[in-house]
């Protein structure tokens, strides 16, 4: 088993978590990715602290990408995709194509951790998010944070007084063929809310849900907070349209007032859309070898592989960092047990 | 440069490197289901595992779960599979009706004392893997009579009548209330639209009542829609609801007018399931203050997505309600990671003594100025009150002791330095301290 040689596909929070965990019970590894960084979408996202930490696990992801990166054991291959798996013997030949060169090389066991795509908020044309410039979706937001430090308007850069985050953009949404919840959007918004409502204390947020999921433990704090906090407004109502008028700052929102039951128009200055997750889009290169199917929704079904084939993190459904690291960890059990038994 | 700096006073300890032989073994203990899962890995990755449960058979140990196994499939094949496995892998050491009686030691040399069947036996161990269940505790304001708990509805149901045990006709109609007691947790949920579902199949009319239906689970959202569409009413609640003998009585949130709120009375409900609090059990509290292990309201919980199951005590991972009370099939996945934890400290054959710098305060100097508390990265030095002169008490230590200033916990502390350089009492000092027992055990072999 010590010589077994795992390869991981992916090096996102899953990935890295699994490279890591396997160099640690000394099993070599090569970590691909295709960027010419490792870290994948976690690596944008940014610290959601207030006056104390509410618990995103960002921070813990940036780490792991540095441990990583720093460990002599895993070779770290950027700028590398696979084209191809074949079976070959007890093992697989994977053919790696790295800037060009195509290079062939064996492994014991493989682990897929490609994960999700963001849903393109494009795709929910109501919202205007592509034509208005200060609507942002969750991921923009993110960005906003952790480079710039502060949320402001991209329109003309001033801090928003009235923000109004709306969930489930593209999730728990039969239209889209996506019914499913992304299971992180609520916390990502929520911490995020209470950074913007921190940095500015005059700010107004209004948060448009269906149901609140919640995010790992001591999660009910961060939602009381929010209750407890005067300028903090939860509707039980999703908008219908974004707009604007000739000439006039701001945006314009339709949306049901849950207090009196008529239809009414809100201002606000900035709109948050809370994108899910979708399906890789690369999913649909599927590696015959590998025998790698669609299951519910899209997402790979990990009873599907073949063995020695294994799915980590977002690539088998939805997950929050949280999540994703747990599923890593279960995926490396499951080939430390497969290359036991083969040895 | 003056040689007059002051400098940390560092006891002389040999500070070097050594290697130690570890057996690879473990005592997998406790009565919760995931203790299968992790005695059957632990023991196929080459662990020689003892199983110690207070039951007389391994079946009774998912005997509570049979109503939820019945009710769904993934949990029945992880679970039902997993009876037979431990049941028939002989390399794993199954000692019934026994529990812990007492730990001590460190990684790679603990004692466990074991009770069984009034005698007691101790065994050393290379790790410790534990799982205990919680109790379940009603809110008081739902404890009336004919109102029952998820745990006591799944075991006092009747699966071949579609009813509960003492009823003679199937239930006709049965409630589930949710989020009464926070709404961290997503079991409840899961478990509400699962068995309620299996309940439409004996023609029983079921109600499910929450705050926020949890559609965060693989496939919830789905099952979801399909619920609806079967039937099963679903109410969002703003206030807590009232129930008076078998009426409950709410006002809906999902009704559009605040100002004019729609009351909902359900009546005839011939089964009030309401979501419980999971509370430790006593002997998990006990098995935690033996080792000294920290906890928030009584779960080791996640504080850090890299260790799931690890606890700050080297060689002991936890899974179940120790961890934290969780959906079986998310349970599955924790003792999974926490018997990979386990894996690698134990299973490789040696280890190094760690000996490690941890942080000490001196109460006599300490100011409680919180300087300490708020620049640790470890969140491993804590003032619990301040003001008046703190008091900490952590479980498991005697009564009533007192510490009038910062506290370090020694389990997670890294020895960084960074409190002891910022202090401006100077009072703060790096000792070696957590594995100064481990040497001692060293030079006397």
């Amino acid at each position: 088993m010590s010589d077994a040689h795992v390869i991981v596909v992916g090096g996102g929070i899953a990935g890295i978590t699994c490279a890591d965990e396997l160099a640690q019970m000394g099993i070599k590894v090569t970590l691909l990715e295709k960027e010419p960084e490792i870290g994948g979408w976690a690596a944008d996202y940014c610290c959601k602290a207030t006056d104390r930490c509410n618990r995103c696990y960002v921070c813990v992801s940036d780490k792991e990408r540095e441990n990583v990166r720093s460990m002599g054991e895993i070779a770290l291959l950027t700028n590398s995709r696979v084209t191809e798996v074949s079976k070959n013997g007890s093992g697989y030949i994977v053919k790696i194509s790295r800037s060009g060169d195509v290079e062939e090389t064996h492994a014991d066991a493989v682990i897929f951790a490609t994960g999700f795509t963001p849903f393109d908020a494009r795709k929910k044309g109501e919202y205007g998010y592509g034509r208005y410039a200060d609507v942002l979706t969750g991921l923009d937001l993110e960005r906003m944070l952790r480079e710039k430090g502060n949320a402001f308007k991209p329109s003309d850069g001033k801090v928003p007084q009235s923000v109004a985050f709306i969930q489930c953009v593209g999730s728990r949404d039969e239209s889209l063929g996506h019914l499913y919840c992304s299971k992180a959007c609520c916390a990502y918004a929520l911490r995020m809310a209470r950074v913007i409502r921190n940095q500015n204390p005059e700010s107004e947020i209004y948060f448009f849900y269906m149901d609140i999921q919640p995010a790992g433990r001591l999660f009910d704090e961060t939602l009381k907070a929010c209750e407890d906090d005067p300028n903090f407004h939860f509707v039980r109502a999703i908008p219908s349209k974004i707009y604007q008028y000739y000439q006039k700052p701001g945006l314009m929102m339709k949306v049901l007032n849950t207090e009196d039951g008529e239809i009414e128009e809100r201002f606000f200055d900035m709109v948050v859309l809370s994108i899910g997750m979708e399906p890789n889009e690369e999913n649909d290169l599927l590696w015959e070898g590998a025998s790698l199917k669609p299951g519910s929704e899209g997402f790979l079904d990990p009873q599907s592989c073949d063995e020695g084939i294994f799915l980590a993190g977002t690539v088998s459904g939805p997950k929050d960092i949280e999540r994703s690291i747990m599923d890593a960890k279960q995926t490396v059990l499951q080939t430390l047990r497969y290359l036991e038994g083969k040895s | 440069m003056s040689n007059q700096q002051a400098v940390l006073r560092i006891p002389e300890v040999a500070p070097e490197l050594k290697e130690v032989e570890v057996v690879p073994e473990a005592v997998v203990a406790g009565d919760h289901p995931t203790v299968l899962a992790m005695a059957d890995s632990l023991s196929t990755m080459g662990i020689s595992v003892t199983l110690i449960h207070p039951y007389k058979e391994i079946e009774e140990i998912v005997a509570h779960m049979r109503g939820l196994m019945e009710a769904d499939e993934e949990v029945s094949k992880k679970y039902a599979f997993l009876c037979e496995k431990v049941a028939a892998n002989k390399s794993i050491k199954v000692m019934s009706e026994a529990t812990v009686d007492d730990v001590s030691g460190w990684w790679g040399n603990f004692s466990v004392g074991i009770l069984q069947k009034g005698t007691s036996v101790t065994l050393k161990t290379s790790g410790i893997a534990v799982a205990y269940k919680g109790n379940p505790v009603l809110p008081e304001a739902f404890s009336a009579e004919g109102i029952k708990s998820f745990s006591d509805f799944l075991a006092q149901f009747d699966m071949r009548k579609g009813a509960l045990k003492e009823a003679t006709n199937p239930a006709k109609r049965v409630a589930f209330v949710l989020d009464v007691d926070g709404r961290d947790e997503k079991w409840a949920s899961v478990t509400a639209l699962r068995f309620g579902a299996y309940l439409k199949g004996f023609g029983s009319q079921v109600y499910i009542l929450c705050r926020d239906f949890k559609v965060s689970v693989d496939d919830m959202e789905r099952e979801y829609r399909l619920a609806r569409e079967a039937g099963i009413l679903i109410f969002k609640y703003r206030d807590y609801p009232r129930i008076e003998g078998k009426r409950i009585i709410f006002q809906d949130a999902s009704a559009v007018s605040e100002k004019a709120p729609l009351d909902v009375v359900l009546d005839d409900v011939d089964a009030i399931v309401i979501q419980e609090k999971v509370v430790p059990s006593k002997g998990q509290e006990e098995f935690l203050g033996w080792l000294k292990i920290p906890q928030e309201g009584g779960f080791v919980g996640p504080n850090n997505p890299q260790f799931i199951g690890r606890t700050p005590k080297k060689g002991v991972v936890v899974a179940g309600d120790t961890w934290y009370p969780e959906y079986p099939t998310d349970g599955y996945v924790t003792a999974l990671s926490a018997a990979a934890e386990l894996y690698k400290w134990i299973g490789r054959g040696t280890y190094q003594v760690d000996i490690q710098r941890v942080a000490e305060v001196d109460p006599s100097k300490c100011a409680t100025c919180l300087t300490c508390y708020r620049i640790c990265p470890h969140d491993s030095i804590r003032i619990e009150r301040y003001g008046e002169r703190n008091v900490y008490i952590t479980k498991g230590e005697k009564e009533g002791a007192t510490w009038e200033a910062a506290r370090v916990k020694v389990e997670t502390c890294n020895g960084c330095g960074l409190c002891a350089s910022e202090c401006p009492a100077k009072a703060i000092q790096l000792v070696y301290y957590p594995d100064l027992e481990v040497l001692e055990f060293l030079e006397k072999t």
